[in-house]
């Protein structure tokens, strides 16, 4: 244990940040925050990549503001869907064209945002100081949300992308919290269990959560 | 609190997934049912029926080219590899004079609309993954008649799992005004539970709230969509032997081991195969308003059956609703050949069972027509409280056998006996005549308590303790291919 810690000491000295370690060392944990959610819970959330990129990207925006853009980004995709249903171009075509409505809807709220007398910034993430790389990460949830919209229902799509943001959350939560920051440098050796965890879930066979409320007709029959 | 009791027949998403997919459907044989070109094509070659392709489109430099008027007035357009039924349209006429066609739900898409939506599946917009797709444009089934009535401007489609090849379980889907022409439950379609034996519908269930936290399903017991709704229960559905047979003809093919079948009845064509699933949903247990679990488990392991067994055995295991319909039409109980009996310990007895356990005891039990009265094997009878009865019978002074039935029932009327038996009787046993104690005893069999007679023997010629006779027969039908009905 004490070796560990010196290899520890020393790569947050000589190799990378205590920051990038500590998101490094979250990725495990935010990964298997998603594989409960999906196998044990039964969220279907858009796979595994979009609600850890939403949990990173709050910790840049603060949350408040993380779930305005997100908002900002789900209104701005419907929107553009709609009006381009009928217009016959290319696939990447239209994500390019989709990703223009969000740099404007996106603006236009901003700048509602900082004039209104409800605006929902704080001290701590006044616009002007929040790192473009959180939004454009949020931006990003624009992909999944259209991808999957063209495939499924709206309703199922929503749901989706609830799950997804839930998730976000916790994972904002789990990444900001400085006592779990303080534990997971301290006690590397958590991802082992972290390891056997996720092996458990692999073999999990019984039902979810949700299908105890998808299936509670038979059950009650 | 969730009562997890409750939920152990229903198979979940995780152990579908672990269980069955997993092990029983390789990778190769996923990729035939992921390709819906590649599956008519296979399934050709085995003379198995599936509806005909009018045109292909593979490329848009072909679709560039494409001749509309060569389309017909009716048809349906789907994606290669679409799953859901995304990007299935179904088109049912022609406007006149124009390039353009109507749609289940009156809505008309002309030659433009109808190339942005053949760009959109070869684009791979309604497919699996996100590669290229081909766009598939087949001819339409017509209804049969006997299921048009029920349907509302569409196909019903019937589902059949088949697992091992045995069918396991099937329900059918009705398209409703609200699911636009579709047969999906998730859209609004109905969908009902049917009986393995006999191909009727049993239970059936529709949408009723879709919301973003959960959808919930009611039961229907009407259509919903005509002027004279008709009840959905004991529909009898078209060529059922023919429909498990061509499912399981399809998993031979496909090699897919835990397969969802999706068929329609042809008017003209009879049953069609139009998609194999190797991921088939578990939807399908609501219909039927049971569990798939205890089925599959019943399942693994069994050696490959022939197509004819394979059915045979399909019913006889999962067609319960025979018994039940018999025992309506004739007020009779019916059991197996072998059913579990409790025999419960004698009352009479001053001496009370030590453990709890013996207080009453489960043995196997054989039906027999043969024989009148029952017969109870002397050891079971002495474990079960009546030991003074058979040793106060073997203190009596009776030959071990009789040279024929006249003497022995002779024998028999002049012995005097106790209250412990209720009479002496004559039986065979090992070809000899012999005089053996009747008693009476409690047994619990179908739910119900009842005091019998039953005749104390060695039992020497059966593996079984108990021997149920004709006397305590009379309410009931034996099925003798079944076991432990009850």
């Amino acid at each position: 244990m004490e070796e560990m810690n010196t290899i520890l000491v020393w790569i947050k000295d000589s190799v990378i940040t205590e920051e990038i370690l500590i998101f490094m060392l979250f990725i495990p944990i935010i990964a298997t925050l998603v594989n409960i959610s999906r196998y044990i819970i039964g969220f279907k959330t858009f796979g595994i990549y979009a609600p850890m990129t939403l949990a990173f990207a709050y910790v840049f925006t603060g949350i408040r503001f993380g779930l305005l853009v997100t908002a900002a980004v789900i209104i701005s995709s419907l929107i553009s869907y709609s009006l381009l249903k009928q217009i016959r171009m290319h696939y990447l075509s239209r994500i390019t064209i989709n990703y223009i409505f969000i740099t404007f809807i996106l603006l236009g709220m901003l700048i509602l945002n900082e004039l209104s007398p409800w605006s929902i910034t704080t001290d701590h993430h006044q616009i002007a100081t929040v790192p473009p790389l959180g939004i454009i990460l949020i931006a990003a949830l624009s992909d999944f949300f259209v991808k999957e919209y063209v495939k499924k229902d709206f309703l199922t799509t929503i749901r989706s992308l609830i799950e997804t943001v839930i998730i976000g959350v916790i994972g904002w939560f789990l990444l900001q919290s400085q006592n779990l920051q303080q534990f997971l440098v301290q006690n590397i050796w958590i991802h082992i269990p972290i390891l056997l965890l996720n092996l458990f879930i692999g073999q999990y066979k019984e039902l979810r959560f949700k299908d105890f409320f998808r299936f509670k007709k038979i059950s009650n029959d | 609190m969730i009562n997890t009791n409750q939920y152990k027949t229903i198979l979940g998403l995780n152990r579908r997934n672990q269980e069955y997919i997993r092990p029983y459907n390789p990778l190769s044989s996923k990729k035939i049912s992921d390709n819906k070109i590649l599956t008519k094509r296979l399934l050709s070659k085995a003379d198995i029926k599936t509806p005909k392709t009018i045109k292909i489109i593979r490329t848009k430099k072909q679709l560039a080219f494409f001749d509309w008027e060569s389309l017909p007035k009716s048809f349906v357009v789907k994606p290669n590899r679409g799953t859901g039924g995304n990007g299935i349209i179904v088109f049912y006429g022609k406007k006149k004079g124009e390039t353009a066609w109507i749609r289940s739900n009156h809505r008309v898409m002309n030659k433009e609309q109808l190339r942005i939506h053949f760009e959109k599946i070869l684009d791979g917009s309604f497919s699996m993954g996100d590669s290229k797709d081909i766009v598939i444009i087949e001819e339409r089934i017509l209804n049969h008649s006997t299921l048009k009535k029920y349907s509302f401007r569409g196909v019903p489609d019937i589902r059949l799992i088949i697992f091992n090849k045995v069918p396991v379980m099937a329900m059918i889907r009705f398209p409703t005004k609200i699911s636009d022409g579709k047969a999906n439950l998730h859209a609004g379609g109905i969908c009902a539970g049917v009986n393995i034996a006999t191909g009727v519908t049993t239970n059936a269930i529709q949408l009723k709230k879709s919301s973003v936290l959960e959808n919930t399903y009611t039961n229907v017991e009407y259509t919903t969509d005509f002027q004279e709704n008709l009840p959905l229960k004991d529909i009898q559905i078209p060529y059922w032997d023919k429909i498990l047979e061509t499912a399981i003809r399809c998993q031979e093919i496909s090699n897919i081991g835990f397969l969802g079948v999706d068929i329609a009845i042809d008017e003209n064509n009879g049953p069609l195969v139009f998609e194999l699933n190797a991921r088939p949903g578990l939807g399908i247990q609501m219909a039927n308003n049971m569990g798939l679990r205890p089925r599959l488990e019943r399942l693994k392991g069994i050696e490959p059956l022939s197509t004819k067994r394979a059915i045979r055995l399909a019913k006889t295991l999962f067609g319960g609703e025979i018994e039940e319909c018999m025992q309506f039409l004739s007020g009779k109980q019916v059991l197996g050949l072998v059913e579990k009996v409790t025999i419960h310990y004698n009352q009479n007895n001053s001496l009370k069972p030590n453990k709890s356990k013996n207080k009453s005891q489960t043995v196997k039990a054989l039906l027999d027509t043969g024989i009148v009265t029952s017969r109870i094997d002397e050891g079971l009878a002495n474990r079960m409280g009546y030991e003074k009865a058979t040793d106060y019978f073997k203190s009596l002074d009776i030959p071990p056998y009789f040279e024929n039935i006249e003497e022995a029932k002779k024998f028999a009327k002049e012995l005097k006996v106790n209250s412990e038996i209720s009479r002496p009787a004559v039986i065979v046993e090992s070809a000899k005549v012999k005089v053996k104690p009747a008693i009476q005893i409690d047994i619990q069999i179908t739910g119900e308590t009842r005091q019998i007679e039953a005749i104390v023997s060695t039992q020497k010629d059966t593996i079984y303790p108990l021997l149920l006779g004709r006397k305590e027969l009379k309410d009931c039908l034996i099925d003798p291919s079944k076991t432990f009905v009850k």
